[in-house]
């Protein structure tokens, strides 16, 4: 056996072991795991390299931080529940089609900045209350949010897997926003109609509804309510719309200052409440941003990655589809991104030949089931966040049918990248 | 009080660990900043001038994109060519071979101009999840030579935060935001753009103002990425570098020719190419130490190129170079091809204008090189790591 499967097998081991026996928190387990890689591995405890592996998810930390507070100050301003409430009773009588609105509501912030965590965060919160009001459960709308938030991560214009994958083959990330768009959106419909349909409730009475559902502040306030969301739209979409003349800000900028619009706008927030349990909530996620970067950190620095890859590459040509099928979510479960570039470009070099640009959308959904691969399963587990829920493992349960799909048709879409590459122009 | 009572109070627990977070940053940021110290250029004998980048842009003065500029003219005159090493920096070969150049030749006629650092600020820092060691030695006849190894791109400290897309300056074409500080992606660049578009603007500028007639930009790339052993040229430099190519043929240096595609913009031989007068054209070797497929990483492997899961790789034929035990060798393999393309470019460019010569008066040679690797032309470093 070579000495770096070793090396992963023990950082494996001890992160299983860590979390199923010792129940320490996932993060901590990535991190207990990452420190005896190292060991093992002969680095001792390489303090450089695991600080400098956490600094990959600064940005998506900052995000997540100020993230979380932004939801607090809607959430006390009531905002939220206002809105939830406006949105069902003007749509309660056609469910199906509000449902798969707000589907594409929950794809649209991951289509534009091609992260899931912004998605669930930023229009997963609106639509949460929403869904819950038109009976869908708890736990089956953290589902359907966070398979939302998944396949708009991969809904074009920006896909940061197919981009970062096209950069590192040198091909322009020019022609993908039909393949992508195809193979995306008409999904995430069909997804949210799966998922939502059974317990989507045609019948629902307009004033038990008004009598369940907490009080609007609208006639309080007025539209001013909506003024921290407008904001955050804007701020959002103008430097994708008019780049040369807009400038890019960057999302934790751009929460702060709509969270801070937010204070004057609706109820009274009570600042110090929302920023303290905004970061309670938040912490469990970051330090597993912090968990992740040490972990693939060490797994570089000792060589296990490699091993990954290059037995992943070794295997024979007609098995490359389905190692690209198992082992690109599997990478997911440290980090989706992280997969694309370490694995997604040698693998995609080596399924060269194909259709390019069909090929590489089709491997772009592959790695974007990987953020929904346990025990990470970050977009599950943004997703119960969202929903306040104890665990992510009964979202990630509801999800395994839809992923599946999900990988089955990106799967099929790769098989036949050269077939369906002949019959579009 | 046990020790359980005493770690349950949650105040002293958070102490602990907040000194223990506090602790660790001291550390750890110590380390980051220490890797800001570069290893000085010694001035070889050919040596007739030193600028700076922000020479050809003031606002880089104090910045850590400003960098040195050597220049080293021959009695006669001639024409000008500019070497650039390091605008990624985690790519070795390019940079020691424009260290080797500032160090150890000496122009007969014409102007050779090389920046070893162009992209300074890469060489501060590693790039996340990569594990580069701060800097790697190599041997020379009077002790150690260091070098910094940083990251691809320039330090996220001096740009920052990254956008979502980042979109070149002028064809307006979009890359993933991680791009934006990739310095080869931001030619011609803009004076007041961004501090990576910054640099690559002071180099055009260069170009443009010393009239620079051929640039050559040095790189590596990883065993798995096709174009590799390459040189790749804008269209006007094609010819030149056909000519170039043979005359590395003959000296038993099989090299690649790609033309600059023309849709992939912001790259040094697609926009100096388009944008001033000068022949532009890129070299690229095999740098294991860069690639995803690598095992361990070390310094050894920057150094050596020896690594095991190369030759996996290479055995079930998923590289576009040959891999074996044998690993491909810094000093007598990268940075040989990178000295003696250099080489033929002036060659073949001085056969093409007898008028403006570029000619060497001494250069370091191949069969020195390939018996004692470049410890002959490099100078040992004041300072150690
Ligand atoms: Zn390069």
């Amino acid at each position: 056996m070579e000495f770096e499967l070793i090396i992963l097998l023990v950082m494996v081991a001890v992160f299983v072991g860590a979390f199923f026996l010792l129940r320490l928190p996932v993060a901590i387990g990535l991190m207990v795991a990452a420190v005896a890689g190292a060991l093992v591995g002969g680095e001792g405890v390489p303090l450089r390299q695991l600080v400098e592996g956490m600094f990959a998810f600064f940005d998506l930390i900052l995000i997540i931080a100020t993230a979380m507070v932004y939801m607090k100050v809607l959430e006390h301003s009531g905002v939220l529940h206002t809105l939830g409430r406006q949105v069902t009773e003007a749509f309660h009588r056609r469910p199906t089609v509000l449902l798969m609105a707000l589907m594409l509501l929950v794809m649209f912030p991951g289509m534009i900045t091609g992260a899931c965590a912004t998605a669930i965060f930023t229009t997963g919160a609106l639509v949460a209350p929403v869904m819950l009001n038109l009976g869908i459960p708890r736990v089956q709308t953290a589902a359907i949010i966070a398979m939302g938030s998944l396949i708009g991560m991969i809904a074009p214009p920006v896909c940061i897997p197919a981009m970062i994958i096209a950069e590192g083959i040198d091909m322009p990330y020019v022609g993908f926003f039909w393949p992508l768009f195809l193979l995306t959106i008409p999904t995430g419909l069909v997804v949210a109609w799966a998922m939502g349909r059974r317990h989507l409730r045609h019948d629902l009475d307009p004033a038990a509804l008004a009598a369940a559902m907490q009080p609007s502040v609208f006639p309080a306030h007025g539209w001013k309510l909506y003024l921290p969301l407008v904001v955050l739209f804007v701020l959002m979409v103008a430097p994708k719309v008019a780049p040369r003349h807009v400038y890019d800000i960057g999302l934790p900028l751009m929460l702060t200052i709509s969270a801070g619009i937010g204070l004057f706008t609706g109820e009274k927030v009570r600042l110090r409440e929302a920023v303290q349990t905004g970061m309670k909530e938040a912490i469990p996620v970051m330090a597993l941003m912090v968990g992740v970067g040490m972990f693939i950190e060490v797994m570089t620095l000792t060589g296990a990655r490699g091993y990954f890859v290059a037995a992943s590459l070794a295997l024979p040509k007609v098995w490359l589809v389905v190692t690209a099928a198992v082992a690109l979510p599997a990478f997911g479960i440290i980090s989706a991104f992280g997969g694309a570039s370490v694995l997604g470009v040698p693998m995609t070099l080596a399924l060269l030949g194909k259709d390019q640009i069909l090929a590489l959308s089709s491997i772009a959904l592959i790695v974007g089931v990987g953020e929904m691969v346990p025990p990470t399963a970050v977009a599950a587990l943004f997703s119960a966040q969202l929903l306040g829920l104890e665990s992510h493992f009964p979202v990630v349960r509801r999800c395994v049918l839809p992923t599946l799909a999900v990988l089955a048709l990106a799967v099929a879409m790769l098989v036949w990248a050269n077939w369906v590459g002949k019959l579009t122009p | 009080m046990n020790l359980r009572t005493w770690w349950n109070d949650k105040t002293r627990r958070g102490g602990v660990l907040l000194a223990a977070a506090v602790l660790v940053a001291a550390v750890t940021g110590r380390d980051f900043v220490a890797q800001r110290k570069h290893f000085a250029v010694h001035r070889g004998p050919g040596v007739t001038q030193v600028w700076r980048l922000s020479d050809f842009l003031p606002s880089l003065a104090g910045t850590r994109g400003d960098t040195e500029v050597f220049v080293l003219a021959g009695r006669k005159p001639g024409a000008t060519v500019l070497v650039m090493g390091g605008i990624h920096a985690n790519e070795p070969a390019g940079h020691v071979a424009a260290v080797t150049l500032v160090e150890s030749a000496v122009m007969e006629a014409g102007r050779l101009i090389v920046i070893p650092t162009t992209n300074a600020s890469g060489f501060t820092a590693g790039d996340p999840q990569e594990a580069n060691p701060p800097a790697f030695s190599l041997a020379t006849r009077t002790g150690l030579r260091w070098f910094r190894y940083g990251g691809r791109g320039s330090a996220a400290v001096d740009q920052w935060p990254d956008p979502d897309i980042y979109l070149h300056h002028p064809s307006g074409q979009s890359l993933s935001g991680n791009q934006t500080r990739n310095m080869n992606r931001a030619f011609p660049g803009r004076a007041d753009g961004n501090f990576t578009e910054r640099c690559a603007f002071a180099v055009t500028e260069l170009v443009r103002r010393e009239k620079v007639d051929l640039v050559i930009d040095l790189h590596e790339a990883s065993p798995e990425y096709p174009v590799i052993n390459t040189i790749v040229a804008h269209e006007r430099a094609m010819a030149l570098a056909v000519s170039v190519a043979m005359g590395l043929e003959l000296r038993g240096i099989k090299i690649g020719l790609e033309a600059s595609p023309p849709n992939l913009r912001g790259l040094s031989h697609r926009e100096l190419g388009d944008h001033t007068p000068a022949l532009a054209v890129l070299m690229e070797t095999a740098n294991a130490a860069e690639g995803r497929i690598r095992g361990r990483m070390t310094p050894e492997l920057i150094v050596t190129g020896r690594d095991k899961m190369y030759v996996k790789a290479a055995k079930a034929g998923r590289l576009f170079v040959s891999y074996d035990e044998r690993g491909h060798p810094l000093e007598q393999e990268r940075v040989l091809r990178h000295l003696a393309g250099i080489e033929e470019f002036m060659k073949a460019w001085t056969e093409e204008n007898k008028e403006r010569p570029l000619l060497p008066a001494t250069y370091p040679e191949q069969a020195i090189i390939e018996k004692e690797g470049l410890a002959p032309y490099l100078r040992a470093s004041a300072d150690a790591l």
